[in-house]
This record gives C-alpha cells, sequence and structure tokens, in this order.
C-alpha cells in the first residue's frame, strides 16, 4: 500500500519535472524542434498517466486493446488527413 | 469456461432462481411497461417502432424529389422547398433509418440470443440509448418540417456555415445527439460480445451475424465522435461567428469534408456490415448448409471495417484535394473491394449445388447480393480517379449509393424482418405475399435507380430540381418506378401486422435454422434461456438444431 | 465487481473496465479531431502563440496534482482500505479543479484585454473552442468527483470516475503544448 502511494509520488513528481522541462525548453530559439520536443514531452506525460495512474500497465490485454484502438485510428485520420494536406500543389 | 450453467448472463442470480417460461411480449402490456423496459428485446421492438416511424417521414422527401423530376419545369416545388425536401430525406434517412435499422431492432434482439446470455451487458444503457435516439429524431424533423434545411445531408462548408438559410444549427444538434445514440450501442455490443458468451461459445462459432455486428460496432465507437466534432465546429463558426473552416481566417473547407467522411465513408458500412451478416444467415439456413469458409467471411468483417477507414478521401478528387493524397485514396478504396468480393463469393459457394428453399427472406437476400454486387461495381467506377470527374455530383453518384444504402441494406433489413419476424413475434406470414413483395422490390428498385446512372452518365447533375427536356424519359421511368418500391415496402406493413392476430403460430424453429436463437420458444421468454446452454458444436451444424427440428413450412 | 459469466474464453475484462475505456476511445477521437484543426491551424500560421503560458503551465501543474490526489483515492477506496478514506483526496481533486477554472476565467479576461476575441483570428478561434470543450468535460469530472465524495461509493465507481477525470486531465496535457508552446 505504501510503496504504491510511493509510486503514485514519483510519478507526480516526474510529471511536474516535464512539465518544467517543455515549459523551459519553450524559451529556446528551437523553431521546428520545438515542436518535436513539446510534443515528445507530452507523449510521455501521456505515457505516465496512462500506465500508472489509469493502470493500464496492469490492465488486460483486451483493455489495453480498447484504450488503443481510439489512438490507432486517431493517426489514421491525423496521417491520411496531413497526406493531403501537406502535398497540395 | 470455468463458469457454470447456474451463473445467469445477467448477472442477476434472482432471475435465475425463478425462470419466468412466459414470452418477453406477455411481460406486461401496459405503455409503461414497454417505455420502461430493459429487456433487449422490448427495447428492439421500441426501436422497430421508431424506425419504421422515420423511414416514413424520409419517405415523404423522396416523394416530393421525386414527383418535383417527374416534369423537367419546376412546378411542384421551389429550388429552396426541392432543396429542403431532399435534405430531409437525406438526414432522415441516414441517421434515423438506416445507421440504426439492422443493430438496433435485429442486433438488439438478437445477440443475446445468439451468443447465450440473458441480455446486453448494459441493459439500462440500451434503454438510453433509445431514448436519445427518438428524441434527438424528433428534435431533427420538426427542425427540418419547420424551417428547414436546404444543405443536403452533408452540411458542406462554406454553405452550411455562412450562406445555408434554414435551421442548420438546430439540425446539426440533432444529428449530434443521437451520435451518443449510435456510441452506447456499439459499445454495449462490444462489450457484450466479449464478456456475455455462454460457456463453449468460442469466436469461431459464433454466428457471421455477431461478426459483422462486432465489426459494426467498432465503426460506431470510433468514428462517430469524428463526425461529432466536425458538427460541433459547424455551430461554433455558424452559430458563434467563431471562424473554423472560413478560408478568409485561413481555415480550411476541405477538412470538414476530411472529418465529416471520415465518419460518413465507414458510415456506409455501418449500414452494409450488419446486411451482410444478415444475409449470411439467410444463405446458410435456406442452402441448408454451413458458410463456406467461415473465417474468410468472419475476418472479411473486420476486414472490411478497417479498411473503411482508409477510403474517405474518395468523396474529395474533385474537391481540390492533393493529387498525391487522391491516388492513395483511389488505390486503397479499390482494396475494399476485396474483402466485399470474398463474402459475396463465399455466398455463392455455400448456394453452390445446395438444396435450396427459395423462401421469401432467402428472395430477399439473393435481392441484397444482386444489387449490393452492381452498386458495388459502379463505385468502382467512381473510386478511379478519372473516371470520377466525369461522374463526380452527377445523379451517377446517387444511383450507386442507392444501389448499396437501399438495395443493399434497406433490402437486407427486411430480409432479416421476414426471416426473423417468427422468431420475435410467434407467428408466420403469407409467403405468397411476401414473395410479391420481393419481386415488386427488385423490379421497383431497378426502374427507379438504374435509370439514375444512364441519367448521371448523360450529365444530370444531383441536387437539381430542374432539367433539358430530353433527360424526361429516363426521370418518368425512375418516378414510376419509386411508385412501385413504395408498394413494395408498403406491403409488408399490412400483412405482417396482419399475421400478428391471423397469422399461423411458428414453432421455436420454423426454417430449421441453426443458431441459438432457434433453440428457445417463439417468441423468446423474458430472460431467454432456463438454463445457459454449453455449447459443444461448430456454427451452422446440425447439432446446433438438433433438439428443435421443426417442420419447415 | 460488476456482473460477469466468465464464459468467453480467455476474456477476463470486466464490462465497466472495458467499457469505459471503449468510452475515452470514442473521447480520443473527438478531441483529436480537434488537434487536428489546431495542427492545420499551426501549419497555416507564423508567429508564437499569443497565449499566456505561464498560466496555462500553472493549470497543467493543477490538473497533475488533481491526477495524483484521484489515484490516491481510487488507491485508498479498495477493499483492504477503510470506508471514506477516499473522500479527502476526492475533495481535493475536486477543489484543484475548481481552481483550475478560475484560472482559466482568470486568462480569459486577460485574452479578451489583449483583444485576443473569438472571431477574426483562427489559432484564437480553436483555442476558444478547445478550451471551452475540455472546460465542459472538466466540470462534468467536478460534479463526479464531489458526488462521490458526498455518498460511499463503490470501488469500481471511483475507478470509473477516476479514469474519466485523468482522462480530462490527459486532453490537457496536449492541448497544453498545442495552444501555448508555439515556437516564433
Ligand atoms: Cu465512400
Amino acid at each position: 500500500m505504501d510503496r504504491r502511494l510511493k509510486g503514485l509520488l514519483t510519478v507526480w513528481l516526474l510529471l511536474l519535472a516535464l512539465l518544467g522541462a517543455t515549459f523551459g525548453l519553450s524559451f529556446l530559439p528551437w523553431g521546428a524542434w520545438g515542436n518535436a520536443a513539446s510534443l515528445g514531452i507530452a507523449a510521455a506525460k501521456a505515457a505516465l498517466i496512462v500506465t500508472v495512474f489509469m493502470r493500464l500497465g496492469a490492465s488486460q490485454p483486451l483493455v489495453r486493446l480498447a484504450a488503443g484502438a481510439g489512438l490507432f485510428w486517431l493517426t489514421i485520420l491525423m496521417a491520411l488527413t496531413l497526406a493531403d494536406v501537406l502535398t497540395r500543389v | 469456461m470455468t463458469a457454470t450453467s447456474t451463473d445467469p448472463g445477467t448477472g442477476t442470480g434472482a432471475a435465475r432462481a425463478a425462470f419466468d417460461p412466459r414470452p418477453y411480449t406477455a411481460a406486461g402490456h401496459t405503455l409503461r411497461s414497454w417505455l420502461t423496459t430493459t429487456d433487449h428485446k422490448r427495447v428492439a421492438i421500441l426501436y422497430l417502432i421508431a424506425i419504421t416511424g422515420f423511414f416514413a417521414l424520409g419517405a415523404v422527401g423522396a416523394v416530393l424529389v421525386r414527383l418535383e423530376l417527374a416534369t423537367p419545369r419546376p412546378d411542384l416545388l421551389s429550388a429552396e422547398t426541392y432543396n429542403r425536401a431532399f435534405t430531409m430525406h437525406g438526414i432522415v434517412m441516414v441517421w434515423f433509418f438506416l445507421i440504426p435499422s439492422i443493430p438496433n431492432v435485429f442486433g438488439n434482439f438478437l445477440i443475446p440470443l445468439m451468443i447465450g446470455a440473458r441480455d446486453l451487458a448494459f441493459p439500462r444503457l440500451n434503454l438510453l440509448s433509445w431514448y436519445i435516439y427518438v428524441l434527438a429524431g424528433l428534435f431533427t424533423i420538426v427542425t427540418l418540417v419547420k424551417g428547414g434545411v436546404d444543405t443536403g445531408w452533408t452540411f458542406y462548408t462554406p454553405l452550411s456555415t455562412q450562406f445555408a438559410n434554414g435551421h442548420v444549427l438546430l439540425a446539426a444538434a440533432g444529428v449530434f445527439t443521437a451520435g451518443f445514440s449510435s456510441i452506447l450501442t456499439g459499445l454495449n455490443f462490444i462489450v457484450t460480445i466479449h464478456t456475455m458468451r455462454a460457456p463453449g461459445m468460442t469466436w469461431f462459432r459464433l454466428p457471421i451475424f455477431v461478426w459483422s455486428h462486432y465489426a459494426t460496432s467498432i465503426l460506431l465507437v470510433l468514428a462517430t465522435p469524428v463526425l461529432a466534432m466536425a458538427l460541433i465546429l459547424i455551430v461554433a463558426e455558424r452559430g458563434f461567428g467563431v471562424g473554423i473552416f472560413d478560408p478568409r481566417l485561413g481555415g480550411d473547407p476541405l477538412l470538414f469534408q476530411h472529418l465529416f467522411w471520415f465518419y460518413s465513408h465507414p458510415a456506409v458500412y455501418i449500414m452494409v456490415l450488419p446486411a451482410m451478416g444478415v444475409v449470411t444467415e439467410l444463405i446458410s439456413t435456406f442452402a441448408g448448409r454451413a458458410v463456406f469458409g467461415y473465417r474468410f467471411v468472419a475476418y472479411a468483417s473486420l476486414a472490411i471495417a478497417a479498411l473503411g477507414f482508409l477510403v474517405w478521401g474518395h468523396h474529395m478528387f474533385v474537391s481540390g484535394q492533393s493529387m498525391y493524397a487522391s491516388v492513395v485514396f483511389s488505390f486503397l478504396s479499390f482494396l475494399v473491394a476485396v474483402p466485399s468480393a470474398v463474402k459475396v463469393y463465399n455466398w455463392a459457394a455455400t448456394l453452390y449445388r445446395a438444396e435450396i428453399r427459395f423462401t421469401a427472406p432467402l428472395l430477399y437476400g439473393l435481392s441484397f447480393i444482386g444489387l449490393f454486387v452492381f452498386g458495388g461495381l459502379t463505385g468502382l467506377i467512381l473510386a478511379s480517379l478519372a473516371l470520377d470527374v466525369h461522374a463526380h455530383d452527377t445523379t451517377f453518384v446517387v444511383a450507386h449509393f442507392h444501389y448499396i444504402m437501399v438495395g443493399g441494406a434497406v433490402t437486407a433489413y427486411l430480409g432479416a424482418m421476414h426471416f426473423w419476424w417468427p422468431k420475435i413475434t410467434g407467428r408466420l406470414y403469407p409467403d405468397a405475399l411476401a414473395k410479391l413483395s420481393v419481386l415488386l422490390l427488385y423490379v421497383g428498385f431497378n426502374l427507379t435507380f438504374f435509370p439514375q446512372y444512364i441519367l448521371g452518365w448523360l450529365g444530370m447533375p444531383r441536387r437539381y430540381h430542374e432539367y433539358p427536356a430530353e433527360f424526361q424519359v429516363w426521370h418518368l421511368l425512375s418516378t414510376a418506378g419509386a411508385g412501385l418500391l413504395a408498394f413494395a415496402y408498403l406491403l409488408p406493413l399490412v400483412y405482417l401486422p396482419w399475421s400478428l392476430r391471423w397469422g399461423q403460430r411458428a414453432g421455436p424453429n420454423p426454417w430449421g435454422a441453426t443458431g441459438l436463437e432457434w433453440r428457445v420458444p417463439s417468441p423468446p421468454p423474458t430472460h431467454n434461456f432456463d438454463r445457459i446452454p454449453t455449447v459443444t458444436w461448430e456454427a451452422y451444424t446440425p447439432e446446433a438444431t438438433a433438439e428443435t427440428k421443426d417442420t419447415p413450412p | 465487481m460488476t456482473g460477469r459469466t466468465g464464459a468467453g474464453p480467455g476474456t477476463t475484462a470486466s464490462p465497466g473496465q472495458l467499457g469505459l475505456w471503449l468510452f475515452l476511445s470514442t473521447e480520443v477521437m473527438m478531441f483529436g479531431a480537434l488537434l487536428l484543426a489546431i495542427t492545420l491551424a499551426r501549419l497555416g500560421r507564423s508567429g508564437a502563440a499569443p497565449f499566456d503560458k505561464g498560466l496555462g503551465a500553472a493549470n497543467t501543474a493543477i490538473l497533475l496534482t488533481s491526477s495524483l490526489l484521484v489515484a490516491v483515492a481510487v488507491e485508498r477506496s479498495g477493499p483492504c482500505s477503510g470506508p471514506g478514506r477516499a473522500r479527502l483526496p476526492l475533495v481535493g481533486a475536486a477543489a484543484l479543479g475548481v481552481a483550475f477554472l478560475a484560472v482559466k476565467a482568470v486568462e480569459y479576461r486577460a485574452d479578451f484585454a489583449k483583444g485576443l476575441v473569438p472571431g477574426p483570428d483562427l489559432f484564437v478561434n480553436l483555442y476558444y473552442v478547445a478550451t471551452a470543450l475540455h472546460a465542459v468535460h472538466l466540470t462534468i469530472g467536478v460534479a463526479l468527483l464531489a458526488g462521490l465524495a458526498l455518498v460511499r461509493p463503490q470501488p469500481s465507481t471511483v475507478e470509473a470516475a477516476g479514469l474519466y477525470w485523468h482522462f480530462v486531465d490527459l486532453v490537457w496535457v496536449f492541448l497544453y503544448p498545442a495552444l501555448y508552446l508555439v515556437p516564433g
């Protein structure tokens, strides 16, 4: 029980650290790389929340499938729409 | 597998203790007992009634359109009224008839029976879904009749956000709300099929009907929210002046089309996949055989669902979409033909050299195959980049999707109605009349829509209420066909209700069909199964009917 | 525990949990479509985002902390802990939700003062739609958590509400960089 709690606190601290990182990095003149960095950090935060806070890491494979379905089809929506928008002449 | 037959499907131990053998129809006769029911079978009946009503309202729009087009001059309706008539027809038929038709009536009624459960996983959610559907539907109907909407069912921007008159906002709100009903139904089906199957009912023992509803549910759950967002953004732009798709702000009207078709192309499969499930059951039953290539047919359902998400751009070939994206979308669209063809070939192989019983339900099923294949093949023409430029926005497109959605989905819906009617009501209907209505349907449908292919190819644009005089012959044929088709739809509305009182009583399995639903009495008892069955046989095998052989009519 | 036959071979997920995750997947698709619109708007504009990224970061920290409290509440509502132990973290999380909305209100005021009103600018318009939609979800979440703090809920109910709350947090985790952190 206490160990669980300690785990949650650690994740929370990690999340705040990532927030600090993304906030700090946004002041650097990185241009497009800044986008990649902030998106990567957001993905890392999301992964922490989903696996630990939402306990998906310890869930049944079927539940993980249900959770991943949205992400998978969202990728399709994004990829094919951008395939149009980025290649218009 | 560990669960024993004493563990009831709904988790209500009390229900098991005192099993009520009376049919579900006897569980209460008051209006209140129907409006507060959570029995999946009764909710299915609620859907059946509501859907029939919406079908009639959608048909009114179609009648107006066909009457106006009987003459080249705009003499019956003004341009404005004509636009409102086809918009009403489209919105009502797509969202309030076709999308919920087979899943919510027959899926609701049959899935728990077919998998050996006492109800869906979330019975109250099921009833809630009906209320959302009916209220959203009534709201939308009132909106469309008073004030009206003239954008077509597609709500394209900037027409819908900046130029259209009428109640776009309210209609969008109605469709948005109906989406929740779709999502809840899909979610309910997926969870039910995963968690409520009877002992021994493995995935590959499920009827294809269940597989296709599983695939449909994935589409309902994952595509509908994108439509919801597209509608929210329309409301923001039109209602609150918050431009999203407005080109003057740098917005992209094509983004709306992307979001809209990301839903609306899969929506076609929401209509067709359940229809394919129905047809598979019909063919297997009346060929008296297991489905040929069961696993291929099952996987084809999933393949259609998955590929169906990748092709939406074929609606946008002439919209200014990137040429490169169009090439990809065109190629992927051709790919969808593969699993569809797998199904058709397997149906043919199931029928090949079988002792076929040509009953009314099978005739509906065979009509489905003919009309669906023709609609599908002309779809390939539209998915071709160059040919689409010629046919785009003509009545060729209208004919194509009516072959799929009306010739396909509606015909299969009627096939399902005639096949499971004895199960649902415990009564048989007059076979000759049913066969007559199939005949009328087949002739009437082709007469209505085949001329529209020709008109479209000759250059008749869709959504126009007047046209050059030389087109009139084809338009007249089409209008006459619509009259026949109306008869074909009205006839069952006479003899099916008639059968409720005067029809011959049906035994548990009047067709000699397989599937768990045929092992319970007709109509089934409220809790479906006295004992949850333990399945030890494969789908569509004679063992499945062993205990319930009934004299086929 | 929700009733379950355990009949389906190889499946042991509870219906409630499975249904909830499917529901969250629909939410992913909905907000995802919005993120796509934001992405396109960002592709079409130049210059840094005009919004206060300090306040945005503060709000992110508030939500992350509320998520921690909700996770603790779920932990404490388990079968091995005493009744009512989940109440305090639930109240705390709901209060943080209200704090988020308060910060958001302050921020909207500042935006308006800077002339960042809904209407003339595509990116600003999407900012308002996205944050408003998120706020609606958050408000529902606050009501849920506060409601659970009042009654003595089933562990599965706390877990379900918790999943929803984490999801609202998750949406913000992506909205923050998408709307506030646009390189100049
Ligand atoms: Cu399509």
